[in-house]
């Protein structure tokens, strides 16, 4: 993500200036892990699990955790795929990337628990959003 | 149906009492968050505002917090998800692979 951020150069504003990110993206993180997993996943996996009871549980969970890892993707590439700004290759790969992050923070809730998959979560909002969103006002503004 | 009500009532507390630790340290992790975004909002509570519109944060992450313990409950209640668990603290994948290669 850091060598595309270089590459196309993100908005300046796309993060939270520090010092304020230290608090803003745990807060925020905690928001995504409800919107973005817990509810989804809780009303998918209730619906399908009531609507196809031949299936057998695992296949539904994993079912529910590949819908549920594209929601944060789609939300995030729609308006860059919709401002014109970026080329087709960025908007796949951050689409891709955010994807990949959100399987295997679903994969991490299935294995372990909710707060496994939220410290996951802030570990990559610390190099993300906070430690790189620091350095690129820097290096590329 | 305030039979049924009870019944569920009950159910719930039974649920809470049971995993009273996984409930203990989501309540302990959403006060954490609820001082956080206090902290933000006081500094500048525009920050705020690109995702919650003019909705007050606190009333939001209330809102969030709500149905994150509903939610939870329920996968809870299936035994399908956890929220903590306590042996995972122990090193979920680090101690397993150090055990089989060193002893």
């Amino acid at each position: 993500m850091i060598l595309v951020d270089l590459k196309v150069v993100f908005p300046p504003d796309i993060n939270v200036l520090f010092p304020e990110s230290v608090l803003f993206y745990p807060a925020m993180g905690f928001f995504a892990e409800i919107l973005f997993h817990v509810l989804p996943l809780s009303v998918l996996l209730f619906s399908l699990t009531s609507i196809f009871r031949n299936l057998s549980y695992e296949n539904i969970v994993w079912i529910c955790i590949l819908i549920v890892a594209l929601l944060e993707p789609i939300y995030h590439t729609i308006p860059m795929g919709s401002s014109n700004r970026y080329p087709l290759w960025a908007i796949v790969y951050v689409g891709l990337h955010v994807f990949l992050i959100n399987l295997t923070q679903l994969l991490i809730f299935r294995r372990y628990d909710f707060i496994s998959m939220y410290s996951f979560r802030l570990v990559y909002y610390l190099f993300w959003h906070i430690g790189w969103g620091y350095l690129r006002l820097r290096l590329l503004f | 149906m305030i039979r049924v009500n009870l019944l569920q009532m009950e159910k719930v507390m039974e649920l809470i009492s049971n995993q009273r630790l996984q409930y203990l340290v989501f309540l302990g992790l959403s006060t954490g968050i609820a001082v956080l975004i206090g902290i933000v909002y006081a500094s500048n509570h525009l920050l705020f505002q690109r995702f919650f519109g003019r909705i007050n944060p606190l009333v939001a992450f209330l809102l969030i917090f709500f149905v994150g313990v509903i939610l939870l409950s329920f996968l809870l209640s299936q035994g399908w998800f956890a929220i903590y668990e306590r042996e995972n603290l122990k090193g979920p994948v680090v101690i397993p692979v150090l055990q089989r290669y060193l002893g």
